[in-house]
Formats: structure tokens, sequence, C-alpha cells
């Protein structure tokens, strides 16, 4: 054994260096370690003619390496050495500098794209954008990186999931703050990189979780000033645009506040909380049983908010600090939106029975709608020492809503012409939400690399109260002799539900060997849910004082979790394969008035399997498995029963068994820069044992009674290929991608089960032809094909064909002014269901000044719908059903807007 | 031709010139360095009248060569094309070379003070270096530019180049993973560029360690520059200030 260990090979590094365009072996190349903490140079040294390098007699800890060559772009890796440890960092592929840049005009000999370890890293100076541009231009200059017309980034071919500035969130909500706002000329780098989940993070255990992020490195001078934008639009009369936004930066700490007022609905800060750029909170504690309780909404009526004609008003504000050589961290946020909504709807609706009848609905409606919303979120971090930290999260949001509808709607028998029922609805709702949640986190590491313990407490408080008012006139008439019966069920409902819960899990990893690792949690969760709904009708004095014991109800719940759960994972330097799942010990205790269930216990159990492989750097597949129970809500075995609606009705099923769901997916993923091509492809299936479906039952007054019931044989798949390439010599960018998918979906229509198919295909081809600063233009035009089919009486096929075609062009004109235009075409042909052609083009212009010598202040005059074709009419037809609504909107208008960009820079 | 192809062009005629170059590593050459001194802020501090201050070139240039190959280096003063006339208030001549074993790391350098040579036997200093991605190009060769420290408070600016592949420098200024070409002290208001740099008929055996002169130890140098020091009559110098100066006019 002794002479063993004095042969053992002193603390190393060793790898080869190659060039994979000229599939040669680079000898010469220099390879230089750093020190990670103070980034100095310990040693160097040449790979040999055969590509081999070998760094040797080191001292364990935590180094970067940098390997560079002649004409190459960087590679730098960040790399963690033990004492007596030879780490073999294998073939090291270098990209040549000169294919990267060839299209690049490159302003300063800095080095304007490099790899660092995984991250990709441009240098914003290299790339000319026009002065003022904002971060949102700056990307589209950048190679692999696609800016869309949504303002949707994608990097190296995969969605960005989160935008950081300077490592930390900015608006966390709505990260394209960032892009839209922040200028160009403020940025010292952009990193593209696949960040890790937080945990994977700490434990060192690659979960196969991460999300494409955008980090934008400010320059140290703009982190010593204030900087924002002013913008003002009008037509003159009543529609407007305001924007304002303010960010003082100084070196550590941020500051960044807006607000926004609009009545156009103008894209940008519109003040939407759910976005798509969700940076998630991977450390919720979830047993999953937050459908289970209540599956409806929490305002039961027909509450329409959020559709017509939007009045936005929001503010924010950010902050963020850091302290403590960085020890101490904290971030906040606050944002507050007001919107009213004023809107009105015309709709249609079709529907063929069991029976082969056909019933035709025709409807309108108004609405109008007030919410206030007031959200308050922060993180405080700690970092104590180099193994542990504690991370602080509380968020508070409130909000008030209030809204007011009329709607009258009639149905008729289509063969015989005859009324089924017509009914006239006003409703009234207000209400109030209140949520509190928070949580600490404490994360501990051991000196065994890969062993980690960590404990996080959660809580979270959710109340909500509402008061809707009903009144409606409903006439239903008799089939056979069509005379009427008239009611009236005029009611108001107070309805206020709590749920408070407590949560603790604890997770440990621990290394089985060098590639196996094993990560085990527990978790116990804690709900109290509390739903207390009064009813009232109108008592002598016309006043809804007079309570409904029949149709009042109160419910509390105790749910509580165990939640174990096992994780193991392989981790090679080719792949990754982690196996394991959680169960759920679920106990739910139901005390309320006349309860038939009092005590329910069930299992629920969540097998993951996932399977990556990298084949390359930036080329991967993924292949996973994830299933689920799910369970039936109690309003599905038991609902509190509703009369506010009196043609529809629900009634529950105590016998419902769970269901349980096999997804699979699949995905493939590759991009390379030398030759800008980028292939995106994924699959995807799922399958449903015992789905709880709807069954519905309709008399003869067309009114309906709804159950649950359990169904085998729900299946969706979806597939879809996307190709890209960036013919860079030729300022082209052309695409193609394709879509296929195919979902099933079952319910029961008067006990005849109603099987509905649908399949659909798409082929979406794009180009793009983009002269820097001069010209642009892009175009994208998808065809779209469908067929749905539906297994109850005698309903057809319906097929349907459809194209949209978009065009962007924007010009740089002289006497700095720029010209941007856009359509949109959308042409869907008269087919089986409908027997009009729906043809809309949708064309904007927009004329843009610069005035000022810095080109700071920027006069736009636009026009929206010059062709004034604007409908907002949408239909939808599937098997036995189809649809037809007209919703308002805003005819032909222009909009004269001034907009100021500002910085200031301290010395 | 319009602008951006002859852009396009010149980047492609660049790209195919350095990556031919770029399979040509150097383990062999003579470069040619030109030493610049600012001169007037090098005397701040000193009591040196104003009218002579205003007498004084802006600059003192000198040249030096540098040979190296199999391990072994000789950085020599070149007395041609110097102007190194006026030596009124230089306490260190020019006339030095250094010899270089990268082996062994010793340095064998001659130091003409006052009129005499010394042979100064000493081992390679080591500097403390940070890499930067900032490169230009000097005498024709992409360099990288390096900030490095030595003797803790002298920051030095250095722009290295890979395709040479020794991890040599002028003066004794070295340890990165190329040739130096480029070398700036700002304390000391100096700067080292490489002009001229010779990749064949190296005499390889001219790279021999310097011989003649008094042989003195780093000690024994500090002690005969106090000794002069108070024979100038420039009174109230720290001992450590010497030690600094005698050092860093070595290096």
């Amino acid at each position: 054994m002794i002479s063993l260990s004095s042969f053992a090979q002193n603390t190393s590094v060793k790898g080869i260096v190659s060039d994979t365009a000229n599939k040669r072996k680079l000898a010469y190349a220099v390879i230089a370690l750093f020190n990670a903490k103070d980034s100095l140079l310990v040693t160097s040294c040449r790979s040999l003619s055969d590509g081999n390098f070998l760094l040797k007699d080191l001292k364990a800890g935590s180094y970067n390496l940098l390997i560079t060559y002649p004409q190459m772009a960087d590679f730098i890796l960040d790399i963690n050495l033990k004492e007596k440890d030879t780490i073999n960092i294998g073939n090291i592929i270098m990209t040549s500098k000169v294919r990267l840049l060839e299209e690049v005009i490159v302003k300063s000999t800095v080095a304007a794209i490099r790899m660092k370890g995984d991250t990709l890293e441009y240098k914003a100076d290299s790339f000319v954008v026009r002065p003022g541009a904002n971060i949102e231009e700056l990307l589209k200059r950048l190679p692999g990186i696609q800016v869309n017309r949504d303002g949707t980034i994608k990097a190296q071919g995969e969605k960005v999931g989160q935008i950081l500035v300077d490592g930390d969130e900015f608006f966390a909500d709505d990260p394209t703050l960032a892009t839209k706002y922040l200028q160009a000329a403020s940025v010292d780098k952009i990193q593209v990189f696949d960040k890790k989940s937080e945990q994977s993070t700490f434990t060192g255990i690659d979960d196969g979780k991460h999300t494409k992020t955008i980090n934008i490195k400010l320059k140290e001078n703009s982190k010593q000033g204030y900087f924002g934008k002013l913008s003002s639009g009008s037509n003159g009369s009543s529609f407007y645009n305001h924007e304002a936004m303010f960010n003082r930066f100084r070196s550590k700490q941020k500051i960044a506040v807006f607000g926004t007022t609009s009545n156009i609905g103008m894209q940008g800060l519109s003040g939407g909380d759910t976005y798509q750029y969700m940076g998630g909170d991977d450390e919720y504690i979830d047993d999953r049983t937050g459908k289970l309780l209540f599956s409806y909404n929490d305002y039961d009526g027909d509450v329409m908010y959020g559709s017509g004609l939007p009045t936005n008003t929001s503010t924010g504000i950010n902050f963020s600090d850091k302290w403590h050589d960085y020890k101490r961290k904290v971030n906040g946020n606050y944002r507050f939106n007001k919107q009213t909504t004023n809107g009105w709807q015309k709709n249609n609706f079709t529907q063929i029975l069991p029976d082969s009848s056909t019933q035709a609905t025709t409807g309108n409606s108004a609405n109008t709608s007030l919410h206030n919303g007031h959200k308050l979120t922060g993180t405080y971090n700690i970092t104590i020492d180099t193994l542990s930290s504690i991370k602080i999260f509380v968020k508070g949001s409130k909000s008030e809503d209030e809204s007011q509808s009329s709607s009258n709607s009639e149905t008729i028998n289509a063969k015989t012409g005859n009324f089924i029922n017509k009914s006239t609805q006003n409703t009234w709702n207000n209400g109030s939400s209140n949520q509190f949640n928070s949580s600490i986190l404490w994360r501990q590491k051991f000196r065994k690399n890969g062993r980690t313990f960590s404990m996080n407490l959660q809580q979270s408080l959710d109340k909500t109260n509402n008061q809707l008012q009903t009144e409606a006139v409903n006439f239903l008439y008799d089939p056979v002799t069509t005379i009427p019966t008239s009611e009236s069920p005029n009611q108001l409902q107070r309805n206020n539900g709590s749920t408070n819960a407590y949560a603790a899990k604890i997770a440990y990893t621990e290394p089985l060997s060098k590639q196996i690792n094993m990560e085990f949690s527990y978790a116990i969760k804690r709900t109290n849910r509390e739903k207390n709904r009064s009813v009232f009708e109108k008592d002598a004095n016309n006043k809804y004082e007079k309570f409904i014991d029949s149709l009042s109800r109160g419910y509390r719940y105790k749910v509580t979790s165990h939640l174990p759960s096992l994780l193991l994972n392989l981790s090679k330097k080719k792949y990754n394969l982690s196996l394991g799942g959680q169960l759920g010990f679920t106990n739910m205790q139901q005390t309320g008035i006349s309860s038939t269930l009092s005590s329910r216990n069930f299992i629920n159990f969540f097998p993951q399997a996932n399977f990556k492989w990298n084949l390359k750097q930036n080329k991967a597949f993924n292949l996973g498995y994830n299933g689920s129970t799910e369970q039936p809500s109690i309003d599905q075995l038991q609902p509190l029963r509703d009369k506010s609606n009196s043609l529809s009705e629900s009634i529950g099923n105590p016998n419902l068994k769970p269901a349980f769901k096999h997804h699979i997916s699949l995905n493939y993923n590759s991009f390379n820069f030398d030759k800008g091509t980028n292939i995106v492809a994924f699959a995807d299936y799922s399958i449903t044992q015992n789905s709880i479906i709807s069954s519905q039952e309709y008399d003869q007054f067309n009114k309906s009674t709804n159950q649950y019931i359990n169904l085998d044989g729900i299946s969706n798949s979806y597939a879809y290929i996307a190709f890209n390439k960036d013919l860079r010599k030729l300022n082209l960018d052309i695409g193609m991608s394709l879509l296929a998918s195919h979902s099933g979906y079952l319910n029961v229509i008067n006990k005849a089960t109603n099987n509905n198919q649908n399949n659909s295909f798409g082929i979406t081809p794009s180009i793009r032809y983009d002269q820097d600063n001069k010209f642009s233009i892009s175009i994208q035009s998808s065809i779209n094909y469908s067929n749905s089919s539906s297994s109850i009486g005698n309903a057809t096929n319906v097929n349907q064909w459809s194209h949209n075609h978009t065009v962007d062009v924007s010009v740089f004109l002289p006497w700095k002014l720029e010209l941007k235009t856009d359509a949109n075409m959308n042409f869907q042909p008269a087919n089986s269901a409908f027997n009009k052609s729906n043809n809309i083009i949708r064309w904007n212009a927009a004329l843009v000044k610069k005035v000022t010598k810095n080109e700071k202040l920027e006069i736009k005059l636009s026009v929206f719908d010059i062709l004034n074709q604007a409908t907002n009419y949408n239909r939808y037809a599937s098997g036995n059903y189809s649809s037809e609504t007209t919703n308002n909107y805003i005819p032909r208008y222009g909009l004269l807007s001034l907009a100021w960009n500002f910085t200031h820079t301290h010395k | 031709m319009n602008y951006k192809q002859m852009i396009l062009l010149l980047v492609f005629f660049a790209a195919a010139i350095s990556s031919t170059k770029a399979q040509d590593f150097v383990t062999r050459v003579k470069i040619t360095f030109e030493k610049k001194v600012k001169f007037n802020r090098g005397f701040e501090g000193n009591d040196i009248p104003d009218e002579l201050r205003e007498q004084q070139p802006k600059y003192d240039i000198s040249h030096y060569n540098f040979v190296y190959a199999g391990g072994q280096s000789l950085y020599q003063f070149e007395p041609e094309n110097s102007n190194s006339k006026n030596e009124t208030f230089k306490m260190v001549h020019d006339e030095n070379s250094l010899f270089i074993d990268y082996n062994t790391k010793q340095t064998i350098a001659k130091k003409s003070f006052f009129q005499e040579d010394y042979i100064v036997k000493d081992s390679i200093k080591p500097i403390k270096w940070k890499v930067t991605q900032e490169t230009r190009n000097i005498a024709g060769y992409e360099c990288r530019k390096a900030i490095g420290r030595i003797y803790d408070t002298v920051y030095l600016i250095a722009f290295y180049c890979e395709q040479l592949v020794m991890k040599a420098g002028p003066e004794a200024v070295q340890g990165l993973p190329g040739m130096i070409l480029g070398l700036a002290i700002p304390r000391w208001n100096t700067t080292w560029f490489a002009t001229k740099v010779e990749l064949a008929n190296i005499n390889e055996a001219a790279i021999v360690p310097p011989n003649k002169g008094k042989k003195l130890s780093d000690k024994e140098l500090v002690d005969l520059f106090m000794k002069k020091y108070k024979e100038y009559g420039i009174k109230d110098i720290a001992p450590e200030k010497v030690q600094g100066y005698v050092k860093g006019y070595t290096l």
C-alpha cells in the first residue's frame, strides 16, 4: 500500500486541445492556470504536437484554466483541484475567431466573442448599434441570438427563460423591462449560459433542469450614475400611451423605478403579472393537492375580468444591493397595477347532441371591470462562510376586483326553429384577495464534495372574499307545446375562503461514487382551508337578506401530506441519467355542515426518469418520463350546489377513482456556431388512465346537469421540428418549422360517449434579411390544416385550412429617419363548419425621427390598422361544436409620440 | 467595391495572413527593443533647477538586443541608435547586459555604475501576473495584455505574444506564456517595445554570460550605492529606497 501511494500521481491537470473545424490537434496552444480567488497566473504550459498537455505539481484549490491559440476564441474553464488528484479535462475544442467574426465589424481588438467554460460571452462594444438603441436591438445583432416579433428571445436555439442584470434579477416578473429600457451603450458584456436550478448549483448534482439565461453585464461607469427613458404618445383625443423609467446604479446598488399608463394595450410595460419568463421558485414545497379542494375559480360567477379594452396604469420599483464583500445580498420588488376594462361580445354557438338535434345559441354581453393589485417581494441572502448560506424570501400581495356584466342569449332547435330557452342576466361582482408567503432556507455543504444538507421552512396565507349578485330572467320552452315557463333566480352570494399552510423540508445529498449521487428529501406540509358560502334572496323589503339554507355551505379542510422522495443520478461526461420519484401520503380531514366525507387518505405517486445525452457542446438529446397521480377534487366528489346559473347544475360523484397520467417527452437540440445552423426538435406523448371527465345531461329545456366520471384512454401527442440557418455572408437568416399534433378529448353527453379527435399540421417558413442599420425585412408565413371529428350524432368531420403571413420592414433613411411597417394577413377560407371566408389584413406603419445631436430624443408617428380591417372576430370548430365570437376593438388610429433617453454618469 | 465588401476582404486577408502565421510557432528569436524613459517626471523630488530641467530631452531612448535559443537568453545594450548622451543625472548607465538561464532560473548581469562594471548573480524574480482580454499588435505580432506586480508595489503592463513560445521578456521580466514584446512600468516612466523580430540568423554561440567586471552580491551593491549617493551629495536617502532603486533598475 505504501509503495502504491508513493507512486500516486501528484496534483495535476491534463487534456487535449483540438480544432474541430480542421479536424486536427493543436500544438503550442497556451494552457494557463489562474487562481480563482485573485486571478493571478499560477503556471502555464504549451500543448505538445499531439495536442496533449499536462500541468503538474499543483496545489489543491479553485482555478480558472485559460486556453488560447492564435486566431481562436479563448476557452475558459473553472476547475477545482483536490490533493493528489489528476483532472482529465479531455478533448477541448477551440472555435475559430475568424468564423465567429466573419460578418461582424469589430471596432476594437478586444476578443468580441469568447467561450468561458459553458458561457458564451459577447463584448457589447464590438457590435455596432445605432445611438440610443436598447438592449433588445443589441441582442438582435449578436450571432446566435434571435429576438422574435413578440419580444421573446432565443439563444442557441433555445428560449431564454431568465434575464439578469449584473447577475441580479431585474423586475423578476417582467425581465423584458431590462431589454426594452436599458441602453445598449451601457452594456459591457452579454453572457449566455445554461443556468442550473438553485438546488443543482448547490449540490453539484446535475438534475438536467436548466434555464437558458442571459446576463447583462453593465459597464463600470454606467453603474455610477443614472439613466432612463421618458416617452409620451397620444392621438390628440382619446388614446394615449405614456411611459417613464428611471434607473440609478451605484456600483453594487441598483434602484429602478417605472410607471406607465396606456389605453391602447401597448406591448411592454402592460403590467401583466403572468409572464413567459418565469424565473421559477424551484424551492416551493408542493404536495400537489392544490387543485384537489376547489377546481372552480374563486368567483364562481361568469366574471369577465380582463376581456375588452383595458386602460392600464402600473408602477414598480426594483432595488438590489450587496455588501460585506458580496456576502449579503438583498433584492426587493414592488409593483402596483390598476386596470379598467370595457368590453362587449357577440357570440354564436352550435352544438350537435347525441340525438342528432342541433342547438344554436346566440348571445351578446357587455362588461366593465376594475382591478387594483399590489405586489411586494423581497429576498435576502446571507453567505455565512464558503460552506453555508441562508436565504430568506417574503412575498405579499393584495388585490381588489370589481366587475359588472349583462348578457342575454337565446337557444333554438336548428331543425324546427323553435325556442329552447331565452335568458337575460345581470351580475355584479366585487372581491378582494390577500396573500402572504415567506420561506427561510438554510444550506450547508460539507468537506466531502457532493455531500450537502438543506432545510427549508415555508409559510403561506391566502384570503379571498367576494360578493356576487345575480339577477336573471330565464324562459324555458316546452318542446312539444312551445309554451314557456319563466323563472327568476335572483340571488346574492357571499363567499370567503382562506388557506393557511406550513411546510418543512429537509434534503440530503450524498455521492455514492464519483459518478453516482443520491438525493433524498422528506417534506411535511399542513394546509388548513376554509370556504364559506352564504346565499341570500330578496326578502319582503326587496333586499337580499333572506338566507337560503339549502344553497349555503361551509367547509373546513385539514390536509396533511408526507412527501418522501429519492433520486439517483448517474453523471458521465457524455450522458446523465436520473431515476427516482416522490410519494405523497395525504390525509384530508373535513369538517363542515352536512358533510358525508369526513376523512380521506390517499397515496400519490410521481415517478420520474430522465436521460440526457450530450453529443457535443450545444448538441444534446433528452428523453424524459414522468408519471403523476391526479386525485379528483372535492367539488367533483361533492360540489357546493350552485344555483347562480340555473341553466346548469353540478352534482358530485363519490365513487371517483384517481387518474394516473403518463408523460413521455423527447428533445433534441443542436446549435452550430460556426455554420450558424440550429435544429430544435421535440415530441411529446401523454396518456391518462382513469381520466376524470365531465358527463353532461341535457333536459328538454337545454338545462344541463354535470357530473364527473372515470374513463380510460385520453391521449395527446405533439411533434415539432424547426431548422434555422444564419447565412451571415448574405445577411440572411432562413428558417422552417413543422408541427403536428393530435389531441383526444372525451366527454359524455346524455349518456353517449363523445370521442373528439383533433389533428393539426402546420408548416412555417421564414426569411429575414438584415443589413445592419440600413434595411431589414422579415417574412414569416404559416400554413395550417386541422381536422376534427366527433363520434356522436351526425357530426361530420371538420376540415379547416388557414394561412397567415406577417411582414416586418424597417428602413433607415437619411436625416435620421427610420420607417417601420408591418402587416399581418390572416386568411381563413370557408369550410364545412363556416360557409364564409374570413380574410383580414392588419397593416401598421411608423415613422421615427431622431432629433438632437446624440439621437437621444425621438419623435414617432404611428398609424395602426391603416386599412381599417380589424374585426376582432374569432371562430373555432371541433367535431360537434362550433363557435364564433366578436369582441370590441380599436379601429384605425394614429399616435404621435415623443421619447427621450437620458443618461448621466457620476465621476 | 463598396465599403462593406472592402472590410470583408480585409478581414479575410488578415485572417489568411494570420492563419498562415499561426502555424509557425517560434522557439528561437532575436528581438530589438526600444527603451524609452520619459524624463521630466523622473526627476520629481530631486532638487534640480528648472532651467536645467527644460534643457533635458523629453525622452531618453536606447536600444537593446535580445537573443533567445535553447532555454537561454542574452539581453544587451545596443550602442548605435541610442541617444543616451546626457549622463549628468544618471546613476545607472545603459550599457548593461543580462544573461538568463531559464532552466536553472539564474540571472547573471553586467551593470555599469559610476564608470565601472559589476557582475551581479541573482535568480529570476517572481512576478504576479493577471492576464486580460485586450490585444495589441506589436512588430507584426498579436500580443495579449497582462498586468503584473513585482516587489509588491511596482506595477507592470506587459504585452506577450503566444506565437513566440519562450516565457521571456526584456530586462528580467518574464513568466507569461509567451515572449513579452511590449512592457511599461508607469512608476518609472519607462517603456520597452519590440521594433524588430528576427527569426533567422540567430547566433546561438553568442549567448554567454558576461564575465568582465567586479563580482558583487545584492547587498554589496546597495552598500555601494549608499556610499556613492553620499559622495554625490544626496543626503537623507533611506536605504530601503536605494534598495528599491537598485532592484528596480536591475530588475
